[in-house]
């Protein structure tokens, strides 16, 4: 029994353990019924067992002294006790006999034995036994029999008279022991408890298995509840046993399904509202990616801006932008912000951090909208605050700037105050208390507790006057309670409100506590200031630099304090006015004051100061007020530094040295990323997607890469990822920097996964550029102040002519030697500029467009701009034909000063060219102008080029057919032939054609562009040239030139033979048509192909059959004209194209030629192979006119040669429609499979001089539905091709052997020949199928010929060899069929398991009486063969007397051919064949 | 397995009972004396008129019907008057008979079997009588005009000897002295005429018939020969023939008896009565009774035999029966 424990013991749910399951209670009652009846059985039955066996015992004493008594009797009558021995040994043999006596008829004891010598237990006397009553005695103990012994008491015969009287002889006793009786019982007792036990448990067992089957359904349900209670889904009892139970499971089952229901629902709300904060946060972030994006421009630019020298006022208005544009960005954020709180997303950024400095930047940022409502701005600092905190400033400038905002908005007048301090308890120290005072209309208190829930306003009417969306007191909320700090509002109606942010923030130990020494000391300071927090801040900030202050709140009071100080003698030494002064009590106070104020100075919000005021006042300072501003202001006051504020240099921007690829498809971004990566230094390429980046970093190495992640075609990641993948192979990292405007962690760690370096958040500032790239490029300390020589404009700097820059690239280009480039030009430039003078003054159009075109090349090369424009302005007009502004005097001064400058610069550079280098790449440079020439000799040898040089078009060509070169520079501009037909001839000639051509031009307009590229230009570059660069393009351009030809080689010419491939022979073939077509010529197409060379490749291996084709390519080659194409198309294909033809004869002459040279023997290691083609040839026009039709009519007619055995075969339109036949055959075929129309004729085989058939061939014949009986030539072949010869096959020999067995039981001792193919001998199944085919109809195998040709024999060697000994060994015989056509290599007739030789109807058809030598000597040679090997000869094609007498006088076995009997099918072949032989049954 | 082992001495025990019932009921089976000896169809008996023979025979079951059946055919083959055969049932009164012979004028009666006799012999009416089919001597007083006794001749007996056993030249017999000294006479006669010893012992009980054949058994070499004559008192059936069958066998003594029923059980041959033509030889001597009223009673051995052999025993003699097997009317064991 089972006891099913269905309680979980580890929930608190357990069932009560205590009560034994249902199934234990079973089993128990079972079994101890069982045991009861069990126990109850075998008293029972081994009582009434006992009775049984007790009554046998007796029954069996009695006999047994019956018996004793009868065979006592010889004893009693001799008197003699051994007659009875016998008797009664085997008496006490029996157990439990204990001891027998016998007594004489006196009563005297005759003998007395005891079993086992056992004392006699009996008495002594002779026993009185009454007649049929044996049991003399019986005891607890034994039993005592007697019986009388007596003689003749018989019947009386009825015949005799007297009868002799019966004789009393004496008595026997015999005493049985019950005690084998006793140990019966007990033994019957144990056996009937052992088996009544055994039959107990045997039924308890029963009973288990049934309780068990029947409790199933019950443990079923109390399983699933388990797992339903251990919280598993989806439980269901399954739906069986008894009604009740079924009941219960049903229950069990709805009341799930319920819960389920339920909890799905439950799951699909949570889900829901999950997916929709999902979709909420991604709807965020693509808005804020949007948003970022176009913002990234603003500030890049502004940054940018910022970054450089500006005026005073416009840096104020940049900074005010570039503030605002951050406001804006944080905005953004805090909507993003907003969407990852909810979502659990944001993470804290804690950083040291300057207190003051934030809160000044976040004033300062705000003040603009503050100031343009009206409203004052300023904050105060605690003073005990110290300024260095760690805490994350971002989030606290979001919380701050979104407090401030509102301030702002909802305050009409007055003022919006931040302050700053930290808590007064000294248990919460740390806790910074930000509180933003606005003059607002304060909130009422039943709405305080609302205005922290997201999108909720103070006021929430439709009238509201404020727009917004109600989100950053919510952000501030939670950003707070992130931190870990607490917003609180302190509001009354009318009265303003107060947020007040505290926040736990951490001391930073580490600052160093600048004590700066008090900037005036002992200053005086008068300050008027109409707004409080305005004179606040004044006091404070003032009092803390040393200096005494006079603070008053309006004019007033000003000329209240200087009218004081006058009267005490004092002057001040600064007065700081605010701009809400009114003009005229302004003009009051700086008269009173006059001799009373050192120095007077203007604040103005907005740095707003006219031109005015920068004159009138001493300085200005801008508000609102921040700690920096004031220190710089009394500093200059005081002489102690000699800089205003507004002079400072632009923040140290560090130096970096790198070249750094820069990879964005946005214009914009790539205008800044790259402007500000070339303020710092670095050189910057740009790449607009991912192929061009990879391109990139494919030609050069990148110190850096800056990849902008999302992009059309090819992203970021793509990118990134095929870099790393690149750099595998090749070796490197390149750091790789994301650009993207997408801040969600998914785009982080996709980032990470790619293999990208770092990232920068789109939209970027210089600082975080700088900050990024500190940890991948090397950067030098700052930027060392305005860099010397730096061009801001190109016309700025320009006093000397010559822009330093574009020199200083020539001469980094030119490795220093930058006079090669100068030195031609100060030779060159006078005489071109006289010339240009003396056309003019001639108006010659044209020379002055080419000079001026040249001079402006050449001064724009060396950065002479202004010489450069002069010429462009010159060429202009004299295109348009203008008057031209310019002088050529002003040319010719600006030339004087360009070279004066030159000069200079050549003197210090005069360096020692290098020697020409002897590159392996030779780079032609044509250009008229020499400067240019030498500047890129001298460049390109630098960089291990070779250079040519020429100063025409035409020269060129003429140096380029002596010497080729692998790329040509050339100037668009020439005199003479210019650029663009030059190079249009070039790709005219063949042997330049795919020569590169790098056009020069200074012509950087659209139209120039297309023309160079029509004119077949692989590239241009515009003047002025960048050296590095033309000699980076023009090197890549070699190295794509070459790697297309490479391709181009690989593409066109087949690898082992070294012979154009199929591709370049149709491209060949084509031109040659099309020249053909144009001079009216015959061309012919010669299709050739191999016979046996698959023989070859199977025997000999393909390494062989490689070097045959070779081979055969290189006499191929030569046996045809020079010019002649010869192409291998594959495999063994080869193709000629013969051009010129005078005759079509001549095509089969070549032919001819060619298959003798290739039928010549291959000696390839140390195999002779023989080969020979077969050539198909179509010629143009007559066969075709285009390349596809020609190809195909070649290939036909190759086709027919090689099934005719002739070496060529010339195209014939007969062929096409045979081929047409063909596949209606094919299609016929299929269903002549289907539909089983063929038949099979039989031709019979005789020995000479026999009447009787001895075999009988087996000829398939296709009774087509329309075309009448096929033979097999018409169809076989296109079977084989289709693979139906299989199905055909099968057919056959199932039929021929049916036939067979029809004969033989027939009487006919026939056997049969069938034809098999080489494709059935290729199928691995055939030695089985024949097996099988030869089993199903009874057949011994020597009853089956198969005939296979003797071609098959040689072409299908290898597995169909092993086929064929299989079938040998199996017993049926072979036959080679043919013999004597086929391959005259006879060493395969040893080698092949044959039976019988076929001799070919082509031998015999000769042999007649007075026949040919030679067809007689090969018969008689092959029958001598045949009997030699032990192998049967049968001669086809028998068809006169004459031949079957001879064949018959040579000793041929057997005969077949129309003499003898012709197919019939297998009713007329009975006829006329077999109707002589007698019809016996088998 | 120990009770396996108990459970198979269990059922060993009650087979051993079973086989101890059967092996005493064989013994009593082996007692029965086979006397199915040549039958006939019954003929129909019944009373002729004016018959003068008649036939009293006592009715008995069968095997003993049949052989009187044969008797009253062999009877009525030779007289030529219908013959009245009266079987006597048990409660047949003298008187009746009597009546019945009266009333169909007998004039002689066989009388067959022992209690055929009684009642033929104390018959009032006083008519021939001839006595057959019963084993009588002369001595014994039957009342009978004349006896054919059941007896074969010993003459017969030792010719049969003398030709199945030539070897043999002596014959030892013990007998019981009043009922068999004629038959020792006239076997001693016929022994002489053969040239064979005879040698007699007489015993008067059973224990000095056994003590005799013990000595007969010490003296006798092999072929000589033992004869048992219809002697109850000597060839007891239960003790001494197994003794004597088993000790001739044992010495290959030629034993040989006048009972049939000897040759079953291990005898080389026995005569016994042809019932047909000893009714014909009883139909003889009544009618020869008639018409030779008040001749004198005697006693005759049975000379109408016919002869049993145990081919068996023969073989372990070493005697050859082939030529002779046609002699023999039975061979045992029956084939």
């Amino acid at each position: 029994m089972t006891a099913e424990r269905t309680q979980n013991p580890d929930t608190d749910d357990a069932v009560p353990a205590g009560g034994p399951t249902f199934g234990t209670q079973l089993g128990i009652a079972a079994v101890v019924s069982m045991l009861v009846v069990a126990l109850i059985a075998s008293v029972a039955s081994s009582l009434r067992g006992g009775e049984q066996l007790g009554g046998t015992l007796q029954r069996q004493g009695e006999g047994m002294v019956r018996s004793l008594a009868a065979q006592s009797r010889l004893a009693l009558l001799s008197g003699a006790p051994e007659n009875a021995e016998a008797a009664i040994e085997a008496a006490l043999r029996f157990p439990d006999v204990v001891s027998i006596q016998i007594f004489d008829a006196s009563g005297q004891l005759l003998t007395s034995r005891s079993s086992g010598g056992r004392a006699v237990d009996a008495p002594a006397s002779a026993p009185q036994p009454v007649d049929g009553n044996v049991i003399e005695r019986e005891s607890e103990t034994s039993w005592t029999f007697a019986a009388r012994v007596g003689i003749g008491n018989g019947e009386r015969s009825p015949f005799a008279l007297d009868e002799p009287a019966p004789q009393d002889l004496g008595s026997v006793r015999l005493v049985m022991s019950k005690s084998g009786l006793n140990a019966l019982r007990h033994e019957l007792f144990i056996a009937n408890l052992v088996t009544s036990l055994l039959l107990a448990t045997v039924v308890a067992f029963l009973i288990s298995l049934l309780a068990r089957r029947m409790l199933r359904p019950v443990r079923d349900l109390s399983s699933a509840m388990g797992r339903a209670m251990a919280g598993e889904r989806g439980v269901r009892a399954t739906l069986d046993g008894p009604r009740d139970i079924a009941a219960m499971e049903q229950a069990f089952n709805r009341m799930m399904g319920e819960l389920e229901a339920r909890e799905q629902d439950l799951i699909e709300s949570r889900d829901s509202a999950v997916a929709y904060a999902e979709l909420k946060a991604q709807f965020a972030a693509t808005v804020s990616h949007e948003i970022r994006t176009p913002l990234n421009g603003v500030i890049g630019s502004l940054d940018m801006l910022k970054a450089t020298r500006l005026p005073p006022r416009a840096e104020q208005f940049a900074t005010m932008a570039w503030d605002s544009a951050r406001y804006l960005l944080e905005l953004v954020n805090g909507v993003l912000d907003f969407s990852r709180l909810e979502a659990g997303k944001v993470e804290l950024d804690f950083r040291p951090m300057d207190l003051r400095l934030l809160i000044e930047d976040i004033v300062d940022a705000m003040s603009p909208q503050a100031y343009q409502k009206g409203l004052e701005i300023g904050h105060l600092l605690a003073p005990e605050l110290p300024s260095g905190w760690i805490g994350d400033p971002d989030r606290i400038r979001q919380i701050l700037t979104n407090l401030i905002g509102n301030a702002i908005k909802f305050s009409e007048r007055g003022e919006v105050v931040v302050h700053v301090g930290v808590s007064v308890d000294p248990a919460r120290a740390n806790h910074v208390i930000f509180e933003v005072h606005d003059a607002g209309p304060g909130i009422p208190p039943e709405r305080q507790a609302q205005i922290f829930d997201s999108f909720i306003q103070g006021d929430a009417s439709s009238s509201r006057r404020h727009q917004g969306s109600g989100l950053g007191l919510a952000i501030c909320q939670q950003l707070t309670q992130l931190m870990g700090g607490a917003l609180s509002v302190h509001s009354e109606v009318g009265r303003g409100s107060v947020f007040r942010v505290v926040l736990p923030l951490m001391p930073d130990g580490d600052a160093t506590i600048q004590v700066a020494p008090p900037v005036a000391p002992s200053m005086t300071v008068l300050a008027i200031d109409d707004s409080d927090i305005g004179r606040r801040q004044l006091a404070q900030e003032l009092a803390a630099e040393g200096a005494r202050v006079a603070l008053c709140a309006s004019a007033a009071e000003g000329l209240t304090a200087l009218a004081r100080a006058a009267e005490r003698g004092l002057r001040f030494d600064l007065a700081l006015v605010d701009d809400g002064v009114a003009p005229g009590d302004m003009a009051r106070l700086r008269k009173q004051g006059a001799d009373r104020v050192k120095d007077w100075v203007l604040m103005s919000p907005l740095a707003r100061f006219s031109e005015y005021d920068e004159s009138a006042w001493r300085a200005t300072c801008a508000k609102p007020l921040r700690r920096s501003r004031l220190q710089s202001l009394l500093r200059m006051i005081n002489d102690l530094a000699a800089r205003d504020v507004s002079a400072e240099p632009a923040p140290g921007v560090p130096r970096v040295d790198a070249r750094i690829l820069v990879v964005d498809d946005n214009r914009t971004n790539q205008i800044i990323v790259r402007g500000m990566l070339e303020m710092l230094g670095a050189e910057v390429e740009l790449a607009d997607g991912g192929v061009a980046a990879l391109a990139a970093h494919g030609d050069n190495r990148w110190d850096l890469i800056l990849m902008d992640c999302h992009m059309p075609a090819m992203d970021g990641f793509a990118t990134t990822r095929a870099i790393r993948e690149r750099e595998k192979i090749i070796g490197g990292n390149t750091p790789i920097i994301a650009m993207t405007a997408d801040v969600t962690h998914q785009e982080l760690e996709h980032c990470r996964e790619v293999g990208m370096n770092a990232r920068l958040t789109k939209p970027f500032t210089i600082e975080a550029l700088v900050q990024t790239l500190r940890d991948w490029v090397d950067i030098r300390g700052t930027l060392p102040g305005p860099k010397e020589g730096l061009p801001e404009l190109a016309g700025s700097a320009a006093d000397d002519g010559v822009d330093r820059v574009v020199l200083e690239r020539l001469s980094e280009a030119l490795g220093g030697a930058v006079g090669m480039a100068i030195e031609p030009f100060l030779e060159d430039m006078p005489e071109l500029i006289r010339t240009l003078a003396r056309a003019v003054a001639a108006n010659a159009v044209a020379t002055i467009q080419a000079n001026a075109h040249q001079i402006r090349g050449a001064a724009g090369n060396l950065g002479a701009y202004l010489m450069a424009q002069q010429a462009e302005e010159l060429e202009r007009c004299a295109t348009a034909g203008e008057p031209c502004d310019v002088p050529l005097d002003l040319l010719s001064l600006e030339f004087e000063r360009v070279a004066a400058t030159l000069a200079t610069i050549l003197e210090g550079t005069r360096a020692t060219p290098r020697p020409r280098a002897d590159g392996n790449a030779r780079v032609l440079v044509v250009d008229d102008d020499r400067s240019t020439r030498s500047a890129l000799r001298y460049a390109l040898e630098l960089n291990g080029f070779g250079v040519d040089e020429a100063t025409s078009g035409d020269e060129a060509i003429e140096l380029l057919k002596a010497e080729p070169a692998d790329l040509v520079v050339l100037d668009a501009v020439m005199p003479g032939t210019d650029g663009f037909s030059t190079c249009t001839r070039l790709k005219d000639l063949d042997d330049t054609r795919e020569l590169p051509v790098l056009m020069i031009t200074s012509l950087d307009d659209r139209a120039s562009i297309e023309r160079a590229f029509a004119a077949g230009a692989t590239d241009y570059i515009t003047k002025p040239l960048h050296l590095n660069v033309v000699v980076q393009r023009i090197r890549r351009t070699i190295e794509a030139s070459r790697a297309e030809q490479h391709v181009r080689h690989l593409a066109y010419t087949d690898t082992l033979t070294g012979l154009p491939n199929r591709t370049r022979f149709q491209e060949q073939l084509q031109r040659q048509l099309v020249q053909a077509d144009a001079e009216k010529q015959l061309l012919a197409v010669m299709f050739l192909d191999l016979n046996r060379f698959k023989y070859v490749n199977d025997t000999l291996g393909h390494e062989i059959g490689d070097q045959l084709l070779k081979a055969v390519g290189r006499r191929l080659v030569h046996s045809v004209r020079s010019g002649d194409c010869v192409a291998r198309l594959g495999g063994d294909e080869f193709t000629v194209v013969l051009e010129n033809l005078s005759a079509t004869p001549v095509a089969g002459s070549v032919a001819q030629k060619v298959a003798a040279d290739l039928s010549r023997p291959y000696v390839i290691e140390g195999h002779d192979i023989f080969v020979t083609p077969s050539i198909g040839i179509a010629i143009y026009p007559r066969d075709g006119h285009d390349l596809s039709t020609l190809l195909r009519h070649a290939d036909t007619a190759m086709y027919r040669a090689k099934h005719s055995n002739q070496s060529f075969t010339y195209y014939e339109r007969a062929m096409e429609t045979r081929s047409g036949d063909d596949l209606r055959l094919e299609s016929d075929l299929r269903r002549a499979v289907e539909r089983g129309e063929f038949v099979l004729h039989f031709q019979p085989e005789y020995a000479p001089g026999q009447d009787e058939p001895v075999a009988a061939e087996a000829l398939v014949r296709w009774q087509h539905p329309t075309r009448g009986l096929l033979g097999p030539n018409d169809f076989i072949p296109i079977a084989e091709e289709t693979g139906l010869i299989q199905h055909i096959g099968h057919w056959v020999l199932r039929a021929a052997c049916a036939q067979l067995k029809a004969w033989r039981q027939r009487g006919h001792p026939l056997r049969i020949a069938v034809n098999v193919s080489g494709s059935q001998l290729q199928d691995d199944r055939i030695a089985g199928t024949i097996e099988r085919v030869l089993a199903e109809f009874g057949l011994a195998a020597d009853d089956l010929i198969v005939e296979i040709t003797e071609s098959v024999w040689m072409e299908w060697a290898g597995g169909a060899m092993n086929h064929l000994r299989r079938i040998k060994e199996m017993g049926v015989r072979l036959a080679i069929d043919d013999f004597g056509t086929g391959y005259s290599s006879l060493s395969y007739l040893k080698r092949m398991p044959v039976d019988i030789l076929k001799i070919d109807r082509s031998f015999v058809t000769d042999l007649d009486e007075g026949y040919d030598d030679t067809d007689a000597s090969i018969v008689r040679g092959i029958i001598a063969l045949g009997h030699n090997l032990g192998l049967a000869v049968v001669a086809e094609g028998v068809e006169t007397e004459a031949q079957r007498a001879v064949l018959a006088r040579m000793g041929c076995d057997l005969l077949q051919g129309y003499l003898l009997g012709r197919p019939r099918d297998a009713e007329r072949f009975d006829g006329d064949y077999l109707s002589l032989a007698a019809d016996s049954p088998a | 397995m120990v009770w396996r082992a108990r459970f198979c001495r269990l059922a060993l025990a009650l087979g051993l009972a079973g086989m101890g019932a059967g092996a005493s009921a064989d013994d009593g089976v082996e007692a029965r004396e086979p006397l199915q000896l040549a039958s006939r169809a019954p003929a129909a008996v019944s009373v002729a008129a004016a018959a003068h023979v008649a036939v009293i025979y006592p009715k008995l079951d069968e095997p003993f019907g049949t052989v009187f059946r044969q008797i009253v055919s062999g009877i009525e083959s030779v007289v030529e008057h219908p013959v009245v055969s009266i079987a006597l049932g048990g409660s047949d009164a003298v008187d009746t008979v009597e009546a019945t012979l009266r009333e169909q004028g007998t004039r002689v009666v066989i009388a067959l079997g022992r209690h055929g006799l009684e009642v033929a012999t104390s018959l009032a009416d006083r008519l021939p009588v001839v006595g057959g089919a019963v084993l009588a001597s002369p001595v014994d007083a039957s009342g009978a005009d004349a006896v054919v006794s059941l007896t074969p001749d010993p003459d017969l007996l030792f010719r049969r000897l003398a030709v199945l056993s030539p070897h043999t030249r002596r014959v030892f017999v013990v007998h019981s002295r009043p009922q068999s000294d004629w038959l020792i006479t006239l076997a001693r006669r016929s022994a002489d005429g053969l040239g064979i010893e005879l040698v007699a012992a007489p015993a008067d009980d059973r224990r000095a018939a056994l003590l005799a054949f013990q000595e007969i058994m010490r003296e006798a070499r092999p072929m000589d020969a033992i004869w048992l004559p219809q002697d109850a008192l000597v060839v007891d059936r239960d003790v001494i023939l197994p003794y004597v069958l088993q000790q001739a066998w044992d010495r290959s003594l030629v034993l040989f008896s006048s009972t049939l029923g000897h040759v079953q059980r291990g005898a080389l041959f026995a005569l016994y009565p042809d019932n047909r033509r000893m009714g014909e030889r009883l139909a003889s001597s009544a009618l020869s009774l008639t018409e030779r009223r008040g001749g004198v009673a005697r006693v005759e051995p049975l000379r109408e035999l016919l002869a049993a052999v145990n081919v068996r025993t023969a073989g372990h003699l070493g005697l050859a029966l082939d030529d002779r097997l046609g002699d023999y009317a039975l061979t045992f064991p029956v084939r």
